[in-house]
């Protein structure tokens, strides 16, 4: 990762006060560093491996909309929409959450003030991770065989299909990347801030029944990847990728199969569209792989 | 011949002075149309493009014109010192306009320009911009009524002031 991209680079944007908080962690422990919390009229919490630790930097309101300003580039209007959605994601791919007052219209938020909590979320790419699974969604004549990472929040989910999708760009796979998010690639700028592979094209910010069916039109990949599938709509254009000859890589919040034949993404359950399922868990550690499935739910790892 | 000669150099001196001394108003008409322009392409940047404030500032800071400065200043203090765009901008034109042709009271206007700019979303950004077109458009009028004026009238009055003091002497 870039020097630019690095967390440490992102707390240099912060209100000169605050970014000494960097001096309530060690080496060690700054290398931990998850979260940074921060609310107005409480102290700053710093979040990781290591628990949690609160600092003693006070946050006043004038401080916590200095933070925001110098995070969205004194710029506030060019990240409204991600604003909108609650949260931003700067270079690097680190989330920023933001809350505040929120300003609806019809039903949809159209302005955020008043900001009252920011939290920073450190993105980390883990390469390599994806290594245990690739052999298991490649078939014998080295086609791509559709997969669903399935996951419970927190469990490493995206950083295993973004190793996922690096491996197989570097396969020679043509990858569209639908980054509703910007969580998989990261992109700022047209940059994207994580290693997603040089044959992988990235639509960010892009809604995904919208961004599969662009990117099959315009892209010719071999697979479409995208994260978090749920509404019906998503279904749907998954299922005209796919008979366009495309394959699929994405994911659902989840934990077991029989669950996902009675959630929102249960007709293509029973369609048979998936044919591997990856499921993770926090046990023993983060990203752990507890089991893979074949299309018809048949233990094949695990 | 020697003070015949000597007149005729006092009227061109004070025909110059005359000449300098007013090129303040036109001094002053360029920077605030330099302003309206500015201002002009930063908001359709903003409004179209959504470009954030410091890459607008950083290419306007190398475009021609007598604000490029301030904006280039302004680019910098936002990228290094993590200020405001409102309070680089201000900061900006107290500190490079000092010795410019500006008014002070134009001076305090041109400075509080840049309140509001890049601290909500693009409804109110328009309306940022649409103040600063505003008050920009009012300070170009003010100033070149103020040329017209004033221009001719200091300019007659050095020329005609060198001539008396050359009769004088003669």
């Amino acid at each position: 990762m870039k020097k630019e991209d690095s967390f440490e680079a992102l707390i240099e944007k912060l209100p000169e006060d605050y970014r000494r908080l960097l001096k309530y962690l060690g080496p060690e422990e700054t290398e931990l560093l998850e979260e940074i919390r921060i609310k107005a009229g409480e102290k700053i919490l710093l979040a990781g491996g290591f628990g949690e630790i609160v600092s003693d930097i006070e946050v006043s309101r004038e401080g916590i909309a200095s933070a925001v300003d110098s995070l969205l580039e004194h710029s506030v209007y060019a990240h409204m929409d991600e604003l909108c959605s609650g949260y931003v994601t700067a270079s690097g791919g680190h989330r920023i959450g933001i809350c505040g007052k929120a300003v609806s219209e019809n039903g949809r938020i159209k302005n955020i003030k008043d900001f009252s909590s920011l939290n920073i979320r450190r993105s980390r790419e883990i390469r390599g991770c994806g290594e245990k699974v690739k052999k298991y969604i490649i078939g014998r004549n080295g086609e791509f065989l559709n997969t669903l990472v399935v996951s419970p929040p927190k469990c490493g989910k995206t950083t295993l299909l973004r190793d996922i999708v690096r491996q197989l760009s570097e396969e020679g796979f043509r990858i569209s990347l639908v980054d509703e998010r910007s969580e998989i690639g990261a992109l700022y700028k047209g940059i994207p801030g994580h290693n997603v592979g040089m044959r992988t094209d990235i639509m960010d910010s892009c809604g995904k029944q919208e961004g599969i069916i662009l990117m099959v039109r315009s892209m010719s990949p071999d697979i479409v990847c995208t994260d978090e599938i749920g509404s019906p709509g998503d279904g749907e254009a998954i299922k005209e990728a796919v008979k366009s000859g495309v394959g699929i890589l994405t994911s659902v919040h989840g934990s077991e199969f029989e669950e996902l034949k009675n959630s929102k993404i249960s007709e293509l359950i029973r369609e048979r569209i998936f044919e591997r399922y990856i499921f993770l868990s926090a046990v023993p550690e983060v990203g752990t792989v507890s089991g893979i499935l074949d299309r018809d739910g048949k233990k094949i790892y695990g | 011949m020697v003070r015949i000669f000597g007149c005729i150099i006092i009227i061109i001196l004070s025909a110059a002075a005359g000449y300098l001394y007013t090129r303040r108003f036109t001094g002053r008409i360029l920077i605030l149309k330099d302003a309206e322009d500015k201002f002009g392409t930063m908001e359709r940047e903003v409004m179209f493009s959504r470009n954030p404030l410091p890459d607008i500032c950083g290419r306007l800071g190398e475009e021609p014109g007598m604000l490029s400065k301030v904006m280039y200043y302004a680019f910098r203090e936002m990228n290094v010192k993590n200020m405001a765009f409102s309070e680089a901008w201000s900061k900006g034109v107290t500190e490079l306009l000092e010795d410019s042709s500006l008014k002070p009271d134009q001076k305090r206007e041109l400075a509080s320009l840049g309140k509001g700019l890049g601290e909500g979303n693009l409804e109110e950004q328009k309306k940022c911009f649409e103040r600063i077109k505003f008050e920009l458009g009012k300070m170009v009028n003010e100033a070149e009524e103020e040329k017209k004026r004033l221009e001719k009238m200091y300019m007659s009055l050095f020329f005609f002031g060198g001539t008396g003091l050359s009769i004088i002497l003669i």
